[in-house]
């Protein structure tokens, strides 16, 4: 009576294995491009564009449902993707060559994106996610990010020590490094370097420690090493576009940019405004284009001509032809690491060093496409804006604001940094919202924590000055 | 084969018959001898030893019988192969002993005999009245016998129709109409396995239903035609309209995965009921009703319904069968019958029964204001009421602000449009009036049916053709059907039927939360739209120059033209004109059955049955379309087959005082899926849809098989025909489940007792008195593929690079079977010569080890785990009331039934870690089952009022009620308290009157469509308060850090129209669920017919047509009761799915629906 029923039962379309390159690749794909999604909410936060009402969260409303919950589960599946290749697929090989690198590299990507993900929410599942299928624990508690950070740093180090040139890696299957193990190297170090900055203000020993092991090591040195995905164009493919094409592609209303930006480009006659925004619908009309900015959480009951305000310049990114990588870890973000750290006088340098690195910073950061910006327009404006000036706070607060424009499209980041140091000094828009109109200092967790995982969900909430709302702070937002 | 035909063809067998004084004994011993029948009767009551006589030459065994029993005053029932032999109750002024002195008869009389329909009946027993004389019609219902006088009456009779007796008088032509006959004392239903019992025996309640019943319902989809016939059936008709699905749910919901739809069995044969296109039930997200397997079926082709309520009924049928069975049983041709054509027509028009509750005072726009105002230098600004020399200009923006309809009172203003054009700022004709149309149906069926000697055959062929509500909106449907029965050797029976269906979708529309749905658009367009402006669909260089605040993307000349930056929301006109959808479907539903005679009583039979479809699903959308600027293509091929093989060995015994219906046999039930297609994005060439010549493209491919193997015993062992005992046992081998668990096990037992007949019960009015008392079991085994983990390898690659995740849902390696136990306990009563008949259940059931996709914390990398979980209690009683309160001498009769059910829903556990299982979700509503609750609870999600202890809304200091933040609470549940239904009818001659109320009673309902209308102003709901500010009730509070405290104090503080509606729901994401939660009671009247019969008399001359009928009806004709506003509370399931329950989303309005039907005998 049941002959055949184990193979009748064995789906015949989907395999119970798969290469570990298959579950990278989509790994990459997924989880480094969704670093530019998101501007409808972070993006807002921190003031680069001005989503309007169409989007809670940049009105300062929570939205658990359509962005938190989207956001949490495909993180959550990210690390599930990525884990299978050491529970799964590649277990037992650790310390062979055929497996010993390729983990490390699925490993420091997985750092990776913890790090994005500790950084957004804060406390989090992580020593029970991650975990294989049969050995589930179904309701996971939630991590301090003290801990959190501490242990992705140990195993930052250890994954890092496990990279051998020699070994069997991803090849093509790694569109970010075609599988070379020196650049993994340089890209381990340097969120090395950006795990330890992030803990300045909370722990300033263990910031320190971390900051100067990194600095020792071999970095990110040139625009050529730096963490970039490849994107396609929207002709013949079904994904895999550059991050401001997928807003594009839904309402344009979302793709509207804020006024703080808008003014700081302008007010720095910065070159890569044209790149950046496109201007006005009606002063296009009218023929003598000019850029506005439009004001951040306006509220809903504002009237306003959105024609009057400019939108982002996605054609660039959207003409069919030209398609520029997605830089997700930038060279400029070290040479700007190195200038604070130059400032704190940690790893040897010296306040002296600080300008170097900052207008290098500021170079490296105008060359990346789709700027591309000319030498000479680049030398021009860092002879205009390349000095750095004042109390090392002040010289911080340069230094931070140039890496605020560098970090367009880079929400996630942005939104860290802006936190941690407060700069550039960035105002509220005027709807209340949930924050009594402040802007938010973190992402409220999924609504489906609270339903299926209300015990931890509430531990963790508990944990929090402002229990899970926009208003808490995160263990290493303390400045 | 249907009960009373199988009796029919039990009493045509004809006879030879010549015995002198022999006893009464020693006649039924001769004709057992001669035919397959065997009496059966308590000797205490029958007096076999009487010696009699009786002559027959080749009549028919009906004939003989009532010339035997009549005088005798015995009645008699059949089952199955069995005639029951009681004692009659109008014996007392009938002579104890057969007159054997007769009269000369000397008066010739002839006639006809014809049944309800005016078809001619053959084979009815006439006899004269007192004596032994008689005759039987001929094969075109005439007969002649002589009569000693005028004072002589006729006695008519025939199985399953009521007895007629007439004095001749002085007619010599009799025109007789017999009208079916009220059988319930001898009621034989068809059970499980096709095995047909007696009521009588069964331990369990079903429910019946006659095939003209559901034929006269005109409806498209079968299942809707279910509604309020039978006690503990709740239907669900789709909110995609004719061409969508219905949803059924018998006894309560008793599955947690949110299917807990019937298994339907068409003679004998499983068929395949699964919607595959069903939209998810998780979040309705939107698409199309792709019909379900039961709307196939073709209702004029069925002779009659058993609908087999619990596990008790169902034990044979085991797992597919634990919701509930619906067993049809299709026409077939009698024996000995010339051949009989039958045409029957109905046409019909539907229209909207409830439309939204627009209100017609103030259009677009915001704060009683324009949005924007064009100067006299024709530069666009945002409007303030000092703005002078233009002229007010509506946005095509997305916001709120301009989309809404919070703008100015429409006084016929003139104004420029969003396209530009100078409009009179006037209420939008109403918007289902510019778009839909009346939905018009016409079925056709001519059908041939007769028999022979030793063959009976049917044949039907059934067209139906339906102009949907939505325009472009077509279903097309042809059904052909033949049947034959041939005894092809000696004990050998041959039974065989095809039907083939071939049906044609054009259209379906959009439902749900889908942009392409024509209610979402239609429910909140600005009141004040030029809608002409929205019929010119394509965008011209002018209308996208004049468009304001569009944002600029995939606007362009010949794009689709809509009103507002909204990338899904979808012009509806174009919608029809440039996007397109069809499906064709291809489907058999055969069987072959062999019965062999083993012996005498014992039977065995071999069955073949399969139900096989094709199905080509073709869509296109045209580059342009809003949410597929580059146009798209898809082609799917569907193929399903459900195979079932089935071997049963019947076994009928009479020892003694006991009678044995013993039944034993084996099942091979397989199911075979398969889809392929492939879906295309970026026409290569605009305006050619074929896949494969696009840039994009995504193949499918989606397989599913699962076989189940099964053997079953069953027996029935009756005591005197008053007490009978059912014990049933099945064991099943099902694929999907682990190897080690894949064998499963289940029994029944049932008691029936029927304690007249036992106790010979004289209670005055109390003709029948029946207990029963049963209890069962029924294991379950799920889908295929859950029992290990996969990995899901994307369609296309990126760079060249294989992509993969791994599954989403963890599966469980030690999955176990399901299993429902159930009992049941009833009784049914017949007072005042069957003029009132009453039946009651009680049932219980408990569902445990449910298997079950269970939501978890995605923080695990996974968003389900399919696991046995669960257990969910129903409990329940269903009562039925029929009579005939008034039935005159003159014909009239007024007949009336009521059907009640409730059902109490429990769901007792969940796995540790499983607070609640969401069934359904739609943002900021949950319908979900949780320990220790019923299922079904509706609980708000995310947003919900702030309230004081007493419950009252606390109100901040700008009058508007405050929001708080909240993860989950109850504010209702989508279940019924209990459902009816009341039938009448009134007969006058061929006059019939006949009318359905649809009762529910208890539930509530979600609106999402409602939501829509509050958060832009269209229903008249929004008006108060529109001028002159509006008092929301509630008591003021204060702020106090991050708390607000009471202040005892009502409110007082006046508020907007809009900005409280706008509290309430700012968007559809953002509602305060309780404002738009309403009772889902109704009364509704589902149906009425008046049909008129033409007299015989009429007919009699006329060679070509025999009988004719027309009838008028009405379905879904309004309401008693109704709690809702702007929609029907039963036409709200987006799919068959539990999980859409207590949710309406923008449905399709029900349709009222008024027809004629025509039916002709030739």
């Amino acid at each position: 009576c049941t002959n055949n029923f184990e193979e009748l039962n064995t789906s015949p379309t989907q395999p119970r294995s798969v290469p570990a390159e298959y579950l990278y690749s989509q790994a990459q794909l997924s989880g480094f491009l969704a670093d530019g999604t998101n501007w409808w909410q972070v993006g807002s936060w921190v003031e680069q564009w001005a989503s309007g009402s169409l989007s809670a969260p940049s009105q300062y409303l929570e939205d658990r449902d359509i962005y938190e919950t989207n956001n949490w589960t495909s993180h959550y599946e990210l690390i599930k993707n990525l884990a299978q290749i050491r529970l799964q697929i590649l277990k037992g090989q650790e310390g062979t060559p055929n497996g010993r690198t390729k983990l490390a590299i699925a490993k420091i990507t997985e750092i990776y994106f913890w790090q994005r993900m500790t950084d957004f929410w804060g406390d989090i599942p992580y020593t029970q996610a991650g975990l294989p299928d049969d050995n589930l624990i179904l309701l996971p508690k939630y991590d301090k990010q003290e801990d959190i950070y501490k242990s992705l740093i140990t195993d930052l180090d250890a994954a890092i020590g496990q990279l051998t040139a020699t070994d069997v890696s991803y090849a093509n299957a790694d569109f970010v490094y075609k599988g070379d193990v020196t650049k993994w190297r340089k890209l381990g170090n340097s969120l090395k370097l950006r795990l330890g900055m992030r803990l300045r203000y909370a722990d300033a020993a263990l910031s320190r420690k971390t900051v100067e092991e990194a600095l020792k090591a071999p970095l990110i040195e040139s625009n050529a090493d730096n963490g970039a995905m490849p994107t396609v164009t929207q002709d013949g493919n079904p994904f895999g576009y550059h991050p401001i094409i997928g807003g594009y592609n839904g309402s344009k209303e979302l793709n509207q940019m804020a006024a703080p930006f808008i003014d700081m480009l302008l007010a720095k006659n910065d070159p890569r405004l044209p790149r950046i925004a496109e201007p006005t619908e009606n002063s296009k009309k009218a023929g003598k284009p000019i850029y506005r900015g439009l004001g951040v959480a306006l509220g809903s009951s504002v009237i306003i001509n959105r024609d009057d305000y400019s939108y982002g310049n996605i054609a660039i990114y959207n003409d069919r032809k030209a398609t520029f990588p997605y830089v997700f870890l930038a060279y400029s973000d070290n040479l700007f690491f190195k200038a604070e750290a130059a400032l704190l006088g940690w790893g040897g340098l010296t306040p002296a060093q600080a300008e170097g690195f900052y207008q290098a910073g500021i170079r490296a950061a105008m060359q990346i496409q789709p700027y591309s910006i000319a030498e000479a327009d680049i030398a021009a404006y860092i002879a205009r804006e390349g000095k750095l000036t004042g109390t090392p706070e002040e010289q911080l607060e340069q230094i931070m604001t140039q890496k605020w424009i560098s970090l367009f499209m880079r929400h996630y980041e942005a939104f860290a940094e802006w936190r941690r140091t407060g700069y550039p000094k960035l105002k509220p828009g005027p709807n209340p919202g949930t924050t009594n109109g402040q802007i938010p200092r973190r992402g409220v967790y999924s609504s489906t924590e609270r339903l299926r995982n209300a015990t931890n969900y509430n531990e963790a909430s508990s944990r929090m000055a402002n229990g899970d709302t926009y208003l808490s702070k995160v263990w290493w937002d303390k400045k | 084969v249907s009960p009373d035909q199988a009796t029919q063809e039990l009493l045509s067998q004809r006879i030879s018959l010549q015995l002198k004084n022999k006893s009464l004994k020693q006649v039924l011993a001769t004709i057992e001898k001669q035919t397959q029948v065997k009496f059966i009767y308590v000797p205490q009551n029958i007096r076999v030893d009487r010696d009699l006589s009786l002559v027959a030459t080749n009549e028919q065994l009906s004939a003989v019988l009532e010339r035997l029993f009549a005088p005798l005053a015995i009645t008699y029932e059949v089952s199955e192969n069995r005639i029951i032999l009681t004692k009659g109750k109008t014996s007392e002024i009938l002579p104890a002993e057969p007159a054997t002195t007769v009269a000369s008869l000397e008066q010739a009389v002839s006639g006809t005999v014809s049944d309800d329909k005016g078809e001619s009946l053959p084979g009815v027993s006439i006899t004269i009245k007192g004596t032994t004389q008689g005759t039987t019609t001929d094969a075109q219902g005439a007969f002649k016998l002589n009569v000693a006088d005028g004072n002589a009456v006729l006695v008519f009779s025939f199985v399953g129709y009521a007895k007629q007796e007439i004095t001749v008088g002085t007619q010599s032509i009799l025109t007789v109409r017999l009208l079916p006959g009220d059988q319930t004392l001898n009621e034989v239903v068809v059970t499980a396995l096709g095995i047909k019992r007696e009521k009588k025996a069964l331990a369990y309640s079903t429910g019946e239903i006659k095939g003209s019943d559901l034929a006269q319902a005109n409806v498209t989809n079968l299942g809707t035609a279910l509604s309020a016939k039978v006690s503990g059936v709740q239907v669900t008709s789709s909110a995609g309209g004719m061409s969508g699905s219905s949803r059924i749910v018998i006894r309560g919901n008793s599955s947690l995965s949110g299917n807990s739809q019937p298994l339907y069995v068409i003679d004998g044969v499983p068929i395949d009921n699964s919607n595959r296109r069903a939209i998810s039930s998780y979040q309705l997200q939107g698409g199309l009703d792709g019909g379900d397997g039961i709307s196939n079926i073709n209702p004029n082709d069925i002779e009659s319904m058993t609908i087999l309520k619990g596990p008790n009924g169902t034990a044979l049928y085991g797992q597919l069968g634990a919701n509930g069975v619906v067993i049809i049983t299709t026409k077939s041709g009698r024996r000995n019958r010339r051949p009989s054509i039958q045409y029957s027509g109905s046409y019909s028009v539907g229209n909207a029964l409830v439309k939204p509750d627009y209100q017609n005072e103030y259009g677009q726009g915001y704060n009683g204001q324009f949005t924007f105002y064009r100067q006299a230098n024709g530069v666009v600004v945002p409007f303030n009421s000092t703005l002078t020399g233009g002229i007010p200009k509506l946005s095509a923006g997305r916001n709120p602000t301009t989309r809404g309809s919070w703008g100015p009172k429409m006084q016929g203003q003139k104004i420029e449009d969003m396209w530009g054009d100078t409009v009179s700022y006037s209420p939008v004709t109403d918007p289902y009036k510019a778009f839909f149309r009346p939905e018009k149906q016409a079925m056709n069926t001519v059908s041939v049916d007769g028999g022979g000697e030793k063959v009976n055959y049917y044949f039907s062929l059934t067209n139906l053709t339906n102009d949907g509500f939505t325009p472009t909106n077509k279903l097309n449907r042809n059904s052909v059907t033949v049947k034959l029965s041939a005894d092809i050797a000696k004990g050998l029976n041959l039974d065989t039927k095809v039907n083939y269906v071939n049906q044609f979708v054009n259209n379906r529309p959009y439902v749900g939360d889908d942009g392409l749905n024509p209610v979402y658009r239609f429910l909140y367009i600005p009141r004040s739209l030029n809608m002409d402006g929205l019929k010119r669909y394509e965008y011209t260089a002018k209308d996208i120059r004049y468009s304001q605040d569009l944002g600029g993307n995939g606007y362009f000349v010949g794009g689709e033209k809509i009103f507002e930056s909204n990338s899904v929301t979808s012009n509806p006109f174009w919608t029809i004109n440039n996007t397109h959808n069809e499906d064709t479907r291809d489907r058999i539903i055969a069987y072959a059955k062999l019965n062999y005679e083993l012996a005498k009583g014992i039977n065995l039979q071999a069955r073949y049955g399969t139900d096989l479809y094709y199905e080509r699903q073709f869509a296109w959308k045209a580059v342009g379309t809003r949410i597929s600027q580059t146009g798209d293509v898809a082609e799917n091929m569907e193929y399903n087959k459900t195979e079932n093989i089935d071997a049963l060995l019947m076994i009928n015994r009479e020892v003694g005082d006991f009678s044995i219906n013993a039944n034993f046999g084996a099942n091979h039930l397989s199911n075979k899926y398969r889809i392929t297609g492939n879906a295309g994005s970026q026409l290569s060439i605009p305006g050619l849809y074929a896949i494969g010549r696009t840039v994009l493209n995504t193949p499918r491919l989606g397989v599913a098989e699962s076989v189940i193997n099964s053997v079953y015993g069953q027996a029935s062992v009756g005591f005197r025909n008053y007490l009978f005992l059912d014990v049933s046992a099945r064991n099943d081998w099902s694929s999907t489940l682990p190897i080690t668990n894949s064998s499963f096990f289940y029994p029944s037992v049932g008691l029936s007792w029927a304690v007249t007949d036992a106790l010979k019960l004289n209670v005055p009015a109390l003709d029948y008195f029946k207990v029963r008392v049963s209890y069962a079991q029924a294991g379950r085994s799920g889908d295929p593929y859950n029992t290990l983990g996969y990995y899901g390898l994307n369609a296309n690659t990126f760079l060249n690079q294989p992509l993969a995740t791994y599954t989403s849902t963890i599966v469980d390696p030690n999955l176990k079977n399901e299993l429902k136990t159930s009992y049941e306990a009833g009784a049914e009563l017949r007072f005042l010569k069957n003029r009132l008949n009453l039946d009651f259940t009680y049932y219980h059931s408990v569902t445990s080890n449910q298997i079950i996709p269970i939501v978890i914390s995605q923080s695990t990398g996974y968003s389900t785990k399919v696991t046995n979980a669960g257990r969910i209690e129903n409990k329940g009683v269903e009562f039925l009331i029929a009579g005939t309160p008034v039935k005159l001498t003159n014909g009239f009769s007024w007949d009336l039934g009521f059907n009640f059910s409730a059902n109490r829903n429990k769901v007792l556990e969940l796995i540790d870690g499983v607070n609640e299982i969401v069934v359904g979700s739609d943002r900021n509503i949950r319908v979900v089952a949780a320990p220790g609750e019923p299922y079904g609870q509706l609980k708000a999600a995310d947003y919900a009022w702030l309230k004081d202890a007493n419950g009252n809304r606390l109100i901040d200091d700008k009058g508007l009620p405050i929001v708080q933040s909240i993860s989950t609470v109850a504010i209702g549940n989508a279940t019924p308290k209990w459902i009816g239904g009341i039938t009448n009818t009134f007969s006058y001659k061929g006059l019939s009157l006949s009318g359905l109320i649809d009762i529910r009673q208890g539930g509530q309902i979600f609106s999402q469509g409602r939501v829509q209308e509050a958060a832009y102003g269209t229903s008249k709901r929004t008006l108060e308060g529109r001028e002159g500010g509006l008092i929301a009730s509630g008591i003021k509070a204060r702020r106090e850090g991050n708390q607000w405290i009471s202040t005892g104090q009502a409110n007082d503080i006046p508020t907007t129209a809009q900005a409280y509606w706008n509290r309430v729901a700012s968007d559809k994401g953002f509602a305060v669920a309780e404002e738009f939660l309403y009772d889902a009671s109704y009364v509704a009247i589902r149906e009425l017919r008046l049909s008129y019969q033409l007299p015989a008399s009429i007919l009699k001359n006329n060679k070509v047509v025999r009988g004719a009928s027309l009838a008028v009806y009405g379905r879904n004709l309004g309401y008693l009761e109704r709690h809702t506003d702007g929609f029907s509370p039963e036409n709200s399931s987006i799919n068959v799915n539990s999980g859409t329950m207590g949710m309406e989303q923008h449905s399709l309005p029900l349709l009222r629906t008024v027809g004629v039907d025509l039916n002709l005998n030739f």
